[in-house]
């Protein structure tokens, strides 16, 4: 039936906590299923189209039958297309809360691997390969626009850092998880990071490293 | 509330553990003078030539304002004390509005009437957004654009104060940092500095990051609304704009190509009058608390209500907003 596809394509994407959970995998973008309903949808509109052409003026005020199809079949497209707009916009606002979770680091964003064992069968294995071209262009587009924006303020505070609490101390105790290399912090010292070490460091220095797995927090 | 209102003695303010570290902090200098050099050498190195009035100064150090209040307190005979006195002031003002809120919080569905506010609180009424310093207005101004469900004014001039002032914060740090004659006890006091410092930063951060927030969510309203384009910074109106532009053709490439052409619209209409473009939803309910007297509003089931000046109500937003913008409500 007339949108069937759509309410499959709706309801799953809004029983599933997934796409605006961060700490899930996104699931994979549906394209074949989206596909259809665009096929689906456009099928509609060439109906309702020759429907219009082949009776003409007169009939469509007189024909009940006609208008009650004609309606039905415009409701059923329109259907279609909201539904899938409201499938793209929640997995934007998925997209949008893990690019902030990670602080804005776009390509660690892209390459970091799903936890697997959260859910074994993820039929994706990175955040990459579960979004569309489409989506990979927003995202990067978006990255710019909030470089762009942070800019203004890059000399004074990072926009992108954490908000989840208010800072509390200055100094943060940390434990160094996976080699960093050397890392030049903010005050000019340079920091070899080594696995297993332990550092007491200022947290705005290396928040960004925390946030990206380098270091644990003691 | 603003979380740095260092008096308050709620053991869950995220600042609670930091009025202990100052009240330690004091109990480790036994001389007032020795602090009162440290402010000086502070001061000293700042760019500015003249001396700094006090006002900035206590902005800037914010924490050494408070310090500064629990010595005029001890000595009050101090001419320079007046500001510092008045802020103390205001900032004991508050934490009696919040017990009394915290007393009447059983929230009524359309309105709840105000409390009983002790007399600390009238010193509170007459004191201006004016006459706040800086920090506290941030803190204002960012409960305000968190509590609310439209975007407010962009406070450029505001931010643009704090971000000097924080520059030149740090400048001082510095330079203090480096020298060798600062002692032990000094840096343990630019350790609170510099708290206070990140505190300030994430209030600004958040508070950006709200109305970026907002600007994101309505954003067709907005550029489609040129009336309320005054309300956002030259950078947030072209993100807007640039954000818009983005998800339209975001959408235009994952779908709307391939639907038929008259299904190819952003701002249509649906049958039932619900518009694409997503709205900021007036019917939401805000806290307020009246700094002034704001005469009566009628209520949904007709029934009026008056807001008189230091009660706290739980209204809709759409009966409340002007009041709002002119900074006689205060949203909670």
């Amino acid at each position: 039936m007339y949108g069937d596809l759509a309410l499959q394509l709706v309801t799953a994407s809004h029983r599933s906590t997934l796409s605006t959970t961060p700490q899930l995998p996104l699931p994979k973008y549906a394209l074949p299923l989206i596909l259809s309903i665009c096929l689906e949808t456009r099928q509609l509109g060439q109906s309702i189209t020759s429907a219009a052409e082949t009776h003409g003026q007169v009939s469509l005020s007189q024909d009940r039958s006609l208008v009650c199809n004609l309606t039905v079949q415009h409701l059923a497209a329109r259907r279609n297309k909201r539904c899938l707009l409201a499938y793209l916009q929640t997995r934007i606002g998925g997209m949008k809360e893990r690019y902030w979770d990670a602080g804005g680091g776009l390509a660690y964003l892209l390459t970091q691997p799903s936890k697997q064992n959260v859910n074994p069968d993820a039929d994706a294995p990175d955040l990459r390969s579960a979004l569309s071209p489409q989506e990979l262009d927003f995202l990067r587009g978006y990255n710019s626009l909030m470089l762009d924006y942070k800019s203004d303020f890059l000399d004074v505070l990072d926009l992108t850092a954490s908000i989840d609490k208010p800072p509390g101390e200055l100094m943060v105790d940390v434990r160094v998880l996976k080699d960093a290399g050397e890392v030049v912090l903010e005050g000019g010292e340079r920091i070899e990071f080594r696995k297993g070490e332990r550092f007491r460091l200022a947290r705005s220095g290396v928040e960004r490293l925390i946030i990206q797995g380098f270091l644990e927090e003691v | 509330m603003s979380f740095f209102d260092d008096d308050d003695d709620d053991p869950l303010s995220p600042c609670s553990h930091r009025t202990g570290e100052a009240s330690s902090s004091r109990q480790r200098e036994p001389s007032l003078t020795s602090n009162t050099s440290f402010m000086d050498r502070l001061r000293s190195t700042s760019t500015v030539s003249s001396p700094p009035p006090l006002g900035q100064g206590q902005g800037q150090v914010h924490g050494h304002g408070r310090r500064r209040n629990e010595e005029d307190d001890i000595d009050r005979s101090r001419a320079s004390a007046s500001i510092f006195d008045e802020s103390s002031i205001s900032g004991y003002g508050y934490s009696g509005l919040d017990e009394s809120i915290n007393g009447e919080r059983g929230i009524d569905d359309e309105r709840m009437e105000g409390s009983e506010l002790g007399l600390d609180v009238d010193l509170d009424l007459d004191l201006d957004m004016e006459e706040l310093d800086d920090v506290k207005k941030l803190g204002k101004i960012w409960t305000r654009e968190r509590g609310t469900v439209e975007l407010g004014n962009w406070e450029g001039d505001l931010i643009d104060g704090i971000f000097d002032k924080l520059e030149q914060q740090q400048k001082m740090v510095n330079t203090l940092r480096s020298d060798p004659q600062t002692s032990e006890e000094e840096h343990f006091k630019l350790m609170l500095v510099q708290t206070e410092m990140e505190r300030v930063k994430y209030l600004v951060r958040s508070y950006v990051r709200t109305r970026l927030h907002k600007i994101e969510k309505f954003t067709y309203h907005i550029t489609l609304t040129p009336e309320i384009h005054h309300l956002l910074s030259g950078a947030e109106l072209s993100h807007a704009k640039r954000y818009t532009e983005l998800l339209h053709t975001h959408f235009q490439h994952s779908v709307l190509d391939s639907l038929p052409v008259w299904l190819r619209k952003m701002d249509d209409a649906y049958g039932d009058g619900l518009s694409m473009v997503t709205k900021p939803n007036r019917n939401v309910p805000v806290l307020i608390y009246c700094r002034k007297d704001c005469g009566e509003i009628t209520l949904e089931g007709g029934e009026r209500a008056a807001l008189a000046r230091g009660t706290t109500h739980l209204v809709k937003f759409k009966l409340v907003d002007r009041w709002i913008s002119l900074g006689w409500a205060e949203v909670l």
